[in-house]
């Protein structure tokens, strides 16, 4: 649950914050992701003011205010207070609040804060973050690795050697973000992040050495603390009847969150080495997300080259 | 295939701390079935030692135990006395 409390006093500087003018109510709920600038909310037409939402007043409230008497302001703001749950007012530009709405709020105990940046500054800043705050989250059993860039998130069942791969590709100087057990969120309508838990944040596991702690081992520049999800790699046992991508034409995805991510089977055998196959994984990815594809440009050569011959052979 | 869920308290004193958490990795991957425990609204791979130890439960804490597969109900049999027993670490 997200209070106005936490919300505005975790990240006070990054929201600019100045000074919280009313204290009253800082426990009061915030319910949506999104912000409202009040607007004609304060001129008594309260209807379109969304309860839960935090209100921004700016430069155009406030001269507003400035040129309404103080009766008036008080009929409006007592319309809008007492029909809208309103979580806290946030004021930009360093502004003032009136006596009036100070008064109000007081009694209302509506929490009013006051920030020094502008009103789209902060509209940019407070959107983003009320965003992730209200993410879709989910777990999933694998590993996150950051190879080349590309977040590698590798799955497959229990003991089928997801962390030691991750391992040898942080030895390779990949560098790592969770084992067994990554979070991730949907942050925005495409992206999905990933990262680890608090309470196991560095560590991985290895059958037989226990947990190690990756950034004492490895160093600042072997860990990250969320990457974005592009690849999802399940390892499997090798089954000689399943018919595994020989060419890579059909991409394949794997949903999470309802969003798609490209996706590839690798079968393990002795005497491959999946690190290096992981390695070469990411760069085709890399290379696809850049327009160039290995399978379909093979694919356009076969075909020139098979029309050709049918040419020649008409001769 | 059957489905086997069940709710346990956890009764260790000390919580689900690394030596519990290992005995009941250990015990869940004595079985073929997919195991997963949650507490609250989050679910981990029984099978996974990161997994458990995330869950950083104390003691009384109500754990969700779902395992699906042959041996589904002797694997939840199984890991219910694990996590119902006082452990002498």
């Amino acid at each position: 649950m997200l209070t106005v409390k936490s919300l505005f006093l975790d990240n006070r500087d990054s929201l600019g914050i100045n000074s919280i003018v009313e204290n009253r109510g800082l426990d009061r709920k915030i319910e949506s992701h999104r912000t409202q600038k009040t607007a004609l909310g304060i001129t008594g037409l309260y209807l379109y003011v969304h309860s839960n939402r935090v209100q921004i007043f700016g430069n155009s409230e406030i001269a507003y205010l400035n040129q309404t008497s103080k009766t008036e302001q008080f009929l409006n703001i007592t319309k809008l207070f007492q029909n809208r749950t309103i979580p806290c007012i946030v004021l930009t530009h360093n502004l003032s609040f009136s006596e009036v709405v100070e008064e109000l709020a007081k009694q209302y105990q509506i929490p009013l804060i006051t920030t020094s940046f502008t009103t789209e500054h902060f509209i940019d800043v407070i959107t983003e973050l009320l965003f992730e705050k209200f993410a879709p989250e989910t777990n999933i059993h694998g590993t996150l690795v950051d190879v080349y860039g590309i977040g590698l998130l590798l799955i497959g069942k229990s003991g089928i050697g997801k962390s030691e791969i991750a391992l040898e590709l942080i030895k390779r100087g990949h560098r790592f973000v969770s084992d067994d057990v990554v979070k991730i969120r949907k942050i925005g309508p495409v992206n999905l992040y990933g990262f680890a838990p608090e309470i196991i944040k560095h560590y991985l596991e290895i059958r037989g050495l226990g947990v190690l702690n990756i950034k004492d081992l490895f160093g600042i520049v072997s860990v990250r603390n969320r990457k974005k999800i592009e690849l999802v790699i399940e390892l499997a046992d090798w089954d000689p009847k399943e018919n595994y991508d020989r060419i890579g034409l059909d991409d394949q995805f794997y949903t999470v969150l309802e969003l798609s991510i490209p996706y590839l089977k690798l079968p393990l055998r002795q005497g491959r080495d999946i690190a290096t196959i992981v390695e070469i994984a990411a760069r085709n990815q890399l290379a696809k997300q850049q327009g160039v594809h290995s399978a379909k440009t093979f694919h356009e050569r076969l075909i020139a080259q098979i029309e050709e011959n049918s040419l020649n052979s008409e001769f | 295939m059957s489905v086997i869920e069940k709710d346990v308290i956890l009764r260790n004193s000390r919580g689900l701390h690394a030596r519990p958490a290992a005995l009941i990795v250990k015990t869940a991957r004595m079985f073929k079935a997919e195991i997963a425990i949650s507490k609250e609204s989050d679910t981990v791979n029984g099978k996974s030692i990161m997994g458990v130890l995330m869950l950083a439960a104390p003691s009384g804490t109500l754990l969700n135990i779902r395992a699906e597969g042959e041996d589904a109900e002797e694997a939840v049999s199984e890991l219910t006395k694990v996590i119902e027993m006082e452990m002498e670490y």
